[in-house]
């Protein structure tokens, strides 16, 4: 078989993937070796679905004894089947980086006789590329679950990243779809690479100390490569079994603080084989992708903790508004908030102010009192944020009462009526009626703008104190990370 | 350096002697444009010459790019790299370091209006009331419509930066050379070759900008830029061709046919450089 039908087949094998970041590390150019890697990553290509390409996704082979019902490339299924040698993978890695297509490599395999086999082809041909080709690019590695530590060690530390996935959201789904993997075989590796990566931190930071009077430096005796500079993530498929929102980003909460994860993939299913375990719906959804991706960063850069996005009476989110308009939507009380004094906690809360635009906001007012004007300037979403905002006294948002079935209209409709985006292609949810409320802002005449500029104005300028206190470990759900993990395992 | 020279447009002529200060016309024009050479230093003797004759220019311009305005004179001024030095001085004095590099950066820009807003900015920052606010980056005075229209222009050419290093695309040509043609709309070139020249360090490679006329030339050991339009590139290999196509194929076999999403992808990857990139060529 020659190399472009390997490629064929071991792209379209590993395209499920999610995870196709290369950020997380920072290793600086040498003089006479190939590649560096930036903290930021880097995306090469896009493809026609959207998705960026930043690594060369390839498996090794799609050769698997396992026979899980949601993979394509389970033992079951009649496709073509195909390996790479680990000579082949580190010069399609090379050739691919030299001509900046790539910026470094993502190497997955299906399970060929065992997990520590395939482990240890995988480190081979790793090995090759950073020991004989001297390659400082970006490397992501999938563990193998089940394989064991010493394989894992050795694989941590020729890998910028590595991941395990987690496949399903709960144990249940686990066991129905995929019978041969366990809970322990995929924690096991997770708890270990975490251990290893903390491990590899401390020993890091010992060493680059300064040396005081008091405090001597530490020398270690032989140098280490660094484990999984970048750290690990994991990923899990989102609608092929019945586990609720609430849960998903509970599960996730926990895999964040317990395992100290940087990222999780969800991949919305995708029917690709027929099997009697699996749902037969035709459509996709990625609508819901895009919410729990959405609610997902509002709990890494936002503050947000998973029970005040979601909790189990709705355990949804909602499909129509995303979940941070939500959360607001549900705590008017606290808006809107006075934008030159708020503090940046508060800022991120605001709809249409993102991490960015809150510390500019910040820096700005520094020097100048912000007014509808400068916000403009500043970029952030003033469409979206104005009807929580006051700027110096002045609500920014007269036009729509302040409730919540305005304001919901309001940001729950279709950007630019609807002709920006994907979403542009799908139909309405359902059809629009004429005699069902659905306040559009337009409704509300310009008289009614003297009512809310009062009500702006009467509104108490020091809301922040009612905001909910400063993220705290305990989850408002009640439950500890590690008893929702157990719960997983 | 050659002599000054005018260039007709309006009504006033004045040639600017670049080997000593410029000598004090009588009356500064009302409606003057200053064109330079476009590079960067030729702007900043733009600016100093607007301070040795008193005048506010309305363009700032490259020569080559200069369009006329009615009842307006042009002054062509020659680039003098000391001038041009006590300009980056004066604007690290008052800024610092980061605001000259958001001069530098801006000045990259194609937009005709990049002269007159870096002049405007220039000016702002040293007109500033001494002691009041020094010690804070006028860079983080972004409502601030002056500096707002800098930082804005020094964001487009970091975005177009960010642009060339993920879609620069090499091809191994038969003299051993790595050759990459691309198509900024700022001419960044300079500004990204540190990047590549740290991460192709085993490679000879050039860079080509079709739209500036540009080619960052590394060597081996150090690289340079050359202004000029290359004429002869010579074929590349039969191997070189083959893992293009490797690459073709891995490109389209990774999209899922279910998530068709093409308005994301000309979001990310912008149609006016797809002509150079492999994958899309054909597309």
């Amino acid at each position: 078989m020659d190399l472009m039908t390997k490629l064929s087949i071991l792209a379209d094998a590993a395209k499920y993937d999610v995870a196709c970041t290369s950020s997380g590390s920072s290793r600086a150019a040498q003089k006479g070796q190939l590649g560096n890697a930036l903290s930021a990553g880097l995306c090469h290509s896009f493809t026609a679905d959207g998705r960026c390409v930043s690594l060369l996704k390839i498996l090794m082979t799609n050769v698997c004894v396992y026979d899980c019902a949601y993979c394509v490339n389970r033992s079951s299924n009649e496709v073509r089947r195909a390996a790479f040698t680990p000579h082949e993978i580190a010069d399609l890695t090379i050739e691919f980086y030299r001509r900046n297509y790539i910026e470094g490599l993502f190497l997955s395999s299906g399970v060929i006789e065992s997990p520590d086999r395939t482990t240890e082809l995988m480190v081979r041909a790793l090995s090759i590329l950073r020991y004989e080709h001297g390659f400082r690019g970006y490397i992501h590695a999938k563990a193998v679950p089940g394989t064991s530590p010493e394989l894992i060690d050795q694989l941590g530390r020729l890998c910028d990243r590595v991941s395990v996935n987690l496949e399903l959201p709960s144990r249940q789904s686990l066991d129905l779809l995929a019978p041969q993997k366990s809970g322990q075989n995929i924690l096991g590796p997770m708890r270990q690479i975490r251990d290893s990566i903390a491990e590899d931190a401390e020993t890091r930071a010992l060493v680059r100390r300064k040396p005081t009077f008091y405090q001597q430096q530490v020398s270690v005796a032989r140098k280490q490569q660094a484990f999984a500079p970048a750290g690990q993530s994991t990923q899990m498929i989102i609608g092929a079994t019945p586990e609720t929102d609430f849960q998903i980003l509970n599960l996730s909460a926990a895999l964040y603080r317990s395992l100290n994860l940087k990222r999780i993939f969800f991949s919305a299913y995708l029917p690709v084989n027929q099997d009697p375990r699996l749902p037969s719906t035709a459509g996709v959804q990625l609508n819901r992708e895009h919410r729990l991706y959405q609610a997902d960063w509002l709990m890494r850069f936002y503050h947000y903790e998973a029970g005040e996005l979601i909790d189990e009476a709705n355990p949804f989110l909602a499909h129509d508004v995303d979940p941070k308009a939500n959360w607001a939507l549900n705590h008017l009380d606290l808006f809107p908030v006075e934008v030159n004094t708020a503090p940046l906690e508060v800022l991120l809360r605001v709809p249409g102010i993102g991490p960015a635009g809150a510390r500019k906001i910040i820096k700005a007012r520094r020097t100048t009192t912000l007014r509808e004007a400068e916000l403009r300037k500043l970029g952030i979403a003033y469409k979206r944020a104005r009807y929580f905002l006051t700027c110096n006294g002045a609500y920014g948002g007269s036009g729509i009462s302040f409730t919540r079935e305005a304001l919901h209209g309001v940001l729950a409709a279709p950007i630019n009526g609807g002709r920006h985006g994907r979403r542009a292609d799908n139909p309405l949810p359902e059809q629009m009626s004429l005699f069902e409320q659905t306040p559009t802002g337009e409704e509300v005449l310009p008289g009614h703008v003297g009512a809310n500029a009062m009500l702006g104005a009467s509104l108490p300028q020091g809301h922040p104190e009612h905001l909910p206190a400063p993220r705290t470990y305990a989850s408002s759900t009640g439950s500890h990370p590690l008893q929702e993990l157990a719960a997983w395992a | 350096m050659g002599v000054a020279q005018g260039i007709t447009a309006g009504t006033a002529l004045t040639a600017s002697n670049p080997n000593g200060p410029s000598p004090a016309t009588s009356t500064p024009l009302a409606h003057v444009a200053y064109l330079h050479d476009g590079s960067l230093e030729g702007l900043l003797c733009c600016i100093f010459e607007s301070y040795v004759r008193h005048e506010t220019p309305e363009d700032i311009v490259c020569e080559r790019a200069y369009q006329p305005r009615f009842e307006q004179s042009a002054l062509f001024i020659a680039t003098d790299f000391e001038r041009a030095l006590r300009v980056r001085r004066g604007i690290e004095r008052e800024g610092g370091r980061r605001a000259f590099g958001a001069v530098m950066r801006a000045a990259a820009n194609d937009d005709p209006r990049t002269g007159v807003i870096i002049f405007n900015f220039v000016r702002y920052l040293m007109d500033r009331t001494s002691g009041r606010n020094r010690r804070r980056s006028v860079l983080n005075d972004l409502a601030n419509p002056i500096v707002g229209e800098l930082v804005a222009l020094e964001q487009r050419v970091l975005n177009e930066e960010e642009k060339m290093r993920q879609f620069v695309r090499f091809s191994h040509l038969q003299n051993g050379v790595w050759f990459a043609r691309c198509n900024p709309n700022a001419n960044v070139i300079p500004l990204v070759m540190g990047h590549f020249v740290s991460r192709f360090n085993v490679q000879p490679f050039i860079i080509y900008d079709e739209n500036h006329h540009v080619a960052g030339v590394y060597d081996g050991n150090d690289w340079s830029l050359v202004a000029d339009t290359i004429v002869n590139i010579p074929d590349r290999t039969a191997e070189d061709a083959y893992v293009e196509s490797l690459w073709q194929r891995f490109y389209d076999t990774l999209s899922i046919e279910a998530r068709y999403n093409p308005e994301l992808r000309r979001h990310f990857m912008p149609v006016r450089l797809w002509k150079n990139l492999p994958e899309t060529k054909n597309v």
